[in-house]
C-alpha cells in the first residue's frame, strides 16, 4: 500500500523490470535483469532502478542464503510485488487502449 | 594457505566507512554481491576477467554517481541558496585555477628572473613553469568547488572534483603519448602534476571535518 497520493509514476526502465519479473515468476538478481533486459537495462543504473522501484513497493528484495561462510556478500533477489503486478496490468492495458484510440 | 580477499571486499570496506547505510544496503551491496557472484562463475582469460571486473566497478561509479546527482537535487531543492551555490560552484573552480596560474606562473616567473637575470622566454622554462604552476591550478580548482559547494554536499562534491583532476590530468597525459613513439615528457609531467594537486587537496579535505 503506498504511503501517499502523489500519482505514481511507472519510468520505462521500471516497466521493464517488471515485465522480466512477470515473465520469470521467480525472483531475480541485478545482472541477471540486465543480462535479460537485452540492451534495455544498464549496470549503471539498474541498482538505482531497483532501489526506487524497493521504495514505491513495486518490487521486494530478499537476501540469497549461503551455507558455507565464503566470505561473499549474499546476492539480492527481486520479485514483484502483488502491487506492481496490478500496476504493470493497469499500465499495458492504458498503453494499449492508447495506442488503440491514436491508431483508430 | 593464503586465501584472497573476494573481489569488491575493498570498496564494500570503504562504503562502509563513507557511505550512509542507505546507500550501502541500496546500492553498494546488491552490486558488489553481483559482481562477486559473476566473478565466481567467470571461467575466462585472465584479461576477461579484468574487464568483467572494472565492468562492475564501472557500474558501481556510475550509480553512485546517479544516486547523488538524484539525491543531491533532491535534498537542496527547497534551498535557493543552496542551488545558487551549486550553480556558482564550476564557475568559482574554473575562476580560481585561472587565477592561480596567473599568481603562481607570474611568481614564479619573477624568481626564476631574478634567478637567471633574465626573462623567461625559453621553450624549456616556460614548460617547467608549467608544470610546477598545474598542482596549484588543480588544487585550486578543487579547493573552490570544494569550498562553494553546499556544506551537506561537500563530500559527493569532493569526489566529483577528483574526477574531474583525474580526467584533466588523464587528458594530458594522453595528449603525451598520442604521437608515439614521440614522447611529449612535459605533458606527462603536468598531466600527473594536476593528479598530485588534485590528490592532495582530496586528501586534505576529507579531514575536515564539519564544526
Amino acid at each position: 500500500m503506498r504511503e501517499n497520493d502523489t500519482p505514481l509514476v511507472l519510468h520505462p526502465k521500471e516497466r521493464v523490470v517488471l515485465e522480466l519479473l512477470a515473465a520469470k515468476g521467480d525472483r531475480m538478481y541485478g545482472l541477471e535483469l540486465v543480462a535479460q533486459s537485452r540492451g534495455r537495462l544498464k549496470r549503471g543504473t539498474v541498482y538505482v532502478t531497483l532501489g526506487r522501484m524497493q521504495q514505491k513497493g513495486l518490487i521486494e528484495a530478499e537476501q540469497e542464503k549461503f551455507t558455507d561462510d565464503s566470505g561473499l556478500v549474499p546476492r539480492r533477489m527481486y520479485h514483484a510485488t502483488r502491487f506492481g503486478l496490478r500496476v504493470l496490468e493497469v499500465w499495458t492495458a492504458a498503453a494499449r487502449s492508447l495506442s488503440l484510440e491514436v491508431g483508430s | 594457505m593464503t586465501r584472497h580477499a573476494p573481489v569488491g571486499s575493498r570498496l564494500r570496506a570503504w562504503a562502509e566507512r563513507h557511505c550512509s547505510p542507505e546507500v550501502l544496503n541500496t546500492l553498494i551491496l546488491p552490486v558488489v554481491a553481483d559482481l562477486q557472484f559473476e566473478d565466481a562463475l567467470w571461467r575466462g582469460d585472465a584479461l576477461s576477467r579484468w574487464v568483467l571486473r572494472c565492468r562492475g566497478y564501472l557500474g558501481i561509479a556510475q550509480a553512485l554517481g546517479l544516486h547523488y546527482i538524484c539525491d543531491g537535487r533532491a535534498s537542496v531543492k527547497h534551498s535557493k541558496f543552496a542551488l545558487l551555490r551549486l550553480g556558482l560552484m564550476i564557475p568559482a573552480a574554473l575562476v580560481a585555477a585561472f587565477a592561480a596560474q596567473i599568481i603562481v606562473g607570474r611568481g614564479l616567473g619573477i624568481v626564476l628572473g631574478v634567478l637567471w637575470r633574465r626573462n623567461i622566454t625559453d621553450d624549456w622554462l616556460i614548460w617547467a613553469a608549467k608544470t610546477v604552476t598545474s598542482p596549484f591550478m588543480s588544487a585550486a580548482f578543487f579547493g573552490a568547488m570544494w569550498w562553494v559547494a553546499p556544506p551537506t554536499r561537500r563530500s559527493v562534491v569532493a569526489v566529483g572534483a577528483l574526477v574531474a583532476v583525474l580526467l584533466w590530468g588523464g587528458l594530458l597525459i594522453f595528449g603525451a603519448v598520442t604521437e608515439w613513439p614521440r614522447f611529449h615528457g612535459w605533458l606527462f609531467n603536468m598531466g600527473l602534476a594536476l593528479w598530485l594537486g588534485g590528490g592532495v587537496t582530496f586528501w586534505l579535505v576529507r579531514r575536515v571535518r564539519p564544526a
